[in-house]
């Protein structure tokens, strides 16, 4: 009687150790497709005049330039992530660089705004209307 | 008929007999390439990709093969569940070898209940367990479509715009999985002389090999071959014969859900409502071209199987348009090569079989030839 | 209550419930305005259209072969009848008798090859049957191809040669056993009489086999061939001789369908069509092991029904097209239940 309720508890252990091993998967391996955009947005009262040109890359990725009113898809994967944004002048010369690091959940947006981050907002990350 | 004892001229017989269709492939094949004009470099990259894409679906048969249930067809079950695995990672969009890992991980509670009913049912059809588990295969695809088609989007919650019909549920005819599209053969990337080979598949696929040896010598494989055997005297040696076979249908059914995942992984889209089906057919059809037969099958059947089937897939239709000028017609040639094949190998396993027993009747009515 | 309970053991209930579904079916439909007539007059079509091929079902099951999985078997000899007439030139019911006469020697030879296998793996006959059907028909995919056929509403334009996968018959002789003695009886329902006569004799022709002295011997073979082995029945000849039979049913079987449908279909077209034909015989009640033509009958009627009822009923009640996962559903269910309950019977 004892060996089968030992064979039933680490049965259910390990049922449940898979299940975990499921939740952990769809953690690392969760996806988003981000649009990192360079245009000018207006979150709350404040308004973020996109100025420059941006060049742009997502956990050392291969970096993507957008010019003024440039949009473009990174896909990442997992939920915590550093964007690395360099501000651009005329000769393509690098005036500023940004570096932040930021957690997606299931509810924020996939709209990363680039001036609202130079420009120091908080939500810079944009839950788009549907 | 004449009685043949042992002699050489039997024995010459009965190797060409077993060896037919493995010999008969290799002939067409040798004929088939040359007009095809394929490259060899073209051929053994086309093999490379081809094997680790099938194999893994071929070596699910062996199991119930040993447990004396024949061809097990009802490895669609385990197809479909692969598949509804791979539809629901998809809409999570969950990437990689996560993403493959998880697909697997979700399949393999649907394949073990429909490889338990399965299993029961063909209990209840002994003797006649693979045009059974042929039919039930259809039953399900008919379940498949009823909840892939009716209920996912409205019972389950399918979220992505690109996976839904337009009428709001019911998934797409075509699934794209981008997300995990070749990861396993990519993982770990080596290339001999410009032929790229899928090695971490061949990793898993021959993981699995072992599996199939080990198991062999366990005590339930050891019972498979008992019951495989003869079931009566299994079960006087006290071996809980029904039990035995449904584990072996389970185990067969799980390991084809994972086949058809790193299938649909190599292939990187998935027919929602028709990929299940050919892998059912070109699986069982791979491993009689590789001489194994309804009772008996090995590991080497299983890869010579594939390469030959393959070959003969590959080299076809080129075939066809290089001799008569029509594609078309080695399309058709090479479906009629398929269906062709599993009719041969029943015919050739139920005429031995039936020999066997009039053999037996004949011995036990008191030596009347 | 005891009662009703033996009735559906007898019955057996998927039978029951199959029965019970059609007649909600009918129920339902001015409900949800669908005609009733024309829903009858679509059951009695398809029921004419596909009385044949089921009742080439019945001689294999008879004499112990199993269910007839192998019928595009004989639908191919009926297809290579149907061609022939058409590159005949042959119009009307002379076109239709010529497919006929052109049919029945193709499928009497096929029947015999495949009896003469079939003979050889006496107990795995249905899985093989499976086999046979779909070779055959992907041989002939390429047969359709390369033979010889010149008729231009038949080929392919361009090419000049080989045959379309669907070929009309309207202009040959599409219809002439539908509207011979038709009888109109509104606008949307008219029967097909001269069909249904024509189903009705060929079931007659099979009654009055089975009663004579080679008829009864089938069965015996079918039911018991150690008996039957024992008084001198030669037991591979009946069972050849039943597998002509069905074949060449068959192909009789397949031009009756043509001339109602309109259209002759090649190519990959017949390789599902044994399915329908297996549920419909054991939805009549049939077993793999003992057929009537009772179960025909019933059957046909039966399937066929569900067949025209639910798309017409259940997609306007639930706005969606379920018909086909219904009758996946249904057909393959009913084969599976019979192909499970004979084994319980068998290995007590």
């Amino acid at each position: 009687m004892t060996a089968m309720r030992r064979r039933r508890v680490v049965q259910a252990s390990l049922v449940l150790l898979l299940v975990l091993f499921g939740f952990w998967l769809y953690h690392i391996g969760k996806g988003f497709d981000l649009l990192v955009d360079n245009k000018t947005i207006t979150i709350g009262d404040a308004t973020y005049r996109a100025t420059a040109t941006v060049r742009v890359s997502i956990d050392g990725s291969e970096p993507l330039v957008l010019t003024k009113r440039g949009r473009d898809v990174i896909s990442v994967v997992g939920y915590d992530h550093v964007i690395r944004v360099e501000e651009l002048d005329m000769d393509d010369e690098v005036i500023r660089t940004v570096e932040k690091s930021f957690t997606l959940d299931r509810h924020s947006g996939d709209l990363l705004s680039l001036p609202a981050l130079l420009g120091g907002e908080e939500n810079w990350i944009v839950l788009r209307e549907p | 008929m004449k009685k043949t004892g042992l002699d050489g001229t039997f024995r010459l017989d009965r190797f060409l007999l077993t060896n037919l269709v493995p010999l008969l492939f290799i002939g067409l094949s040798a004929v088939a390439i040359p007009i095809s004009q394929f490259s060899g470099a073209y051929l053994v990259q086309e093999m490379m990709i081809r094997l680790a894409r099938n194999s893994f679906l071929v070596l699910s048969l062996l199991i119930p093969i040993i447990a004396g249930m024949g061809l097990n067809f009802g490895m669609v079950l385990g197809a479909m569940a692969g598949q509804i695995g791979l539809i629901l990672i998809t809409d999570w969009m969950i990437l990689g070898l996560p993403g493959l890992t998880l697909a697997a991980l979700i399949a393999t509670p649907i394949a073990m209940v429909l490889g338990w009913m399965c299993g029961a049912i063909l209990n209840r059809a002994k003797g006649r367990e693979m045009v059974t588990s042929y039919i039930l295969g259809f039953f399900i695809n008919g379940l498949y479509q009823l909840v892939v088609l009716y209920g996912f989007g409205k019972v389950v919650p399918i979220k992505s715009a690109d996976l839904v019909l337009s009428r709001g549920f019911g998934v797409r005819n075509a699934v794209n999985l981008l997300g995990i599209r070749n990861c396993l053969d990519n993982l770990i990337p080596l290339s001999i002389q410009g032929i790229r080979v899928p090695l971490g598949t061949f990793l898993v696929i021959g993981l699995f090999c072992l599996f199939i040896v080990w198991f062999r010598r366990t005590k339930l494989g050891q019972d498979m071959r008992a019951v495989g055997q003869d079931m009566d005297v299994a079960r006087s040696a006290g071996i809980p014969v029904e039990r035995t076979r449904i584990v072996s249908i389970v185990i067969s059914t799980v390991l084809a859900a994972y086949g058809q995942i790193i299938f649909l992984q190599n292939i990187g889209t998935m027919n929602t409502y028709n990929s299940h089906e050919q892998a059912g057919m070109f699986a069982i059809a791979a491993l009689l071209v590789g001489g194994a037969s309804v009772a008996r099958a090995t590991l080497p059947n299983v890869f010579v199987g594939v390469i030959l089937f393959h070959l003969m897939f590959v080299v076809s239709p080129m075939a066809g348009k290089y001799l008569i000028g029509e594609a078309q017609l080695g399309e058709y040639f090479r479906v009629f090569v398929s269906y062709g094949i599993i009719a041969v190998s029943l015919v050739l396993y139920e005429w031995r079989r039936a020999r066997d027993r009039a053999y037996a009747r004949r011995s036990l009515r008191g030596g009347e030839v | 209550m005891g009662k009703l309970g033996s009735f559906v053991d007898h019955v057996g209930w998927p039978r029951v419930i199959i029965a019970v579904f059609l007649l909600l079916l009918f129920v339902a439909a001015p409900f949800v305005e669908v005609r009733l007539d024309a829903s009858i007059g679509d059951t009695l079509v398809r029921f004419g259209m596909n009385g044949v091929l089921v009742l080439a079902m019945v001689p294999m099951i008879q004499s112990g072969c199993g269910l007839n999985f192998g019928l595009p078997l004989g639908i191919i000899a009926g297809l290579l009848g149907a061609v022939t007439s058409l590159e005949l030139n042959l119009t009307g019911l002379a076109g239709f008798a010529a497919a006929l006469a052109i049919a029945v020697p193709f499928g009497l030879l096929f029947g015999w090859a495949y009896g003469r296998l079939l003979n050889k793996v006496k107990g795995g006959e249905m899985m093989i049957a499976t086999y046979v059907g779909f070779s055959s028909v992907a041989f002939m995919c390429m047969m359709w191809l390369l033979l010889p056929y010149r008729n231009p509403t038949m080929v392919w334009g361009y090419a000049g040669k080989g045959l379309r996968t669907t070929i009309s018959v309207q202009e040959y002789w599409g219809g002439v056993l539908s509207d011979l003695l038709g009888i109109r009886v509104t606008d949307f329902l008219s029967v097909p009489t001269g069909m249904l006569l024509f189903v009705g004799l060929m079931c007659l022709l099979v009654w009055a086999f089975f009663h004579t002295k080679t008829g009864t011997a089938m069965t015996a073979v079918g039911t018991n061939p150690d008996f039957a082995r024992a008084s001198g029945i030669d037991i591979d000849r009946m069972r050849t001789l039943s597998v002509m039979m069905s074949t060449t049913l068959g192909a009789v079987g397949i031009i009756v369908y043509q001339q109602s449908f309109g259209f002759i279909q090649l190519y990959m077209g017949p390789f599902f069509m044994a399915f329908p034909s297996v549920a419909a015989i054991l939805i009549g009640g049939a077993s793999v092991h003992k057929a009537t033509l009772t179960n025909v009958l019933i059957g046909t009627f039966l399937f066929q029904g569900i067949l025209t009822m639910t798309p017409s009923v259940i997609n306007s009640m639930l706005q969606t097209d379920m018909s086909e996962v219904i009758r996946i559903i249904v057909s393959n269910g009913m084969i599976l239940y019979a192909l499970t309950r004979v084994t319980r019977v068998n290995s007590k």
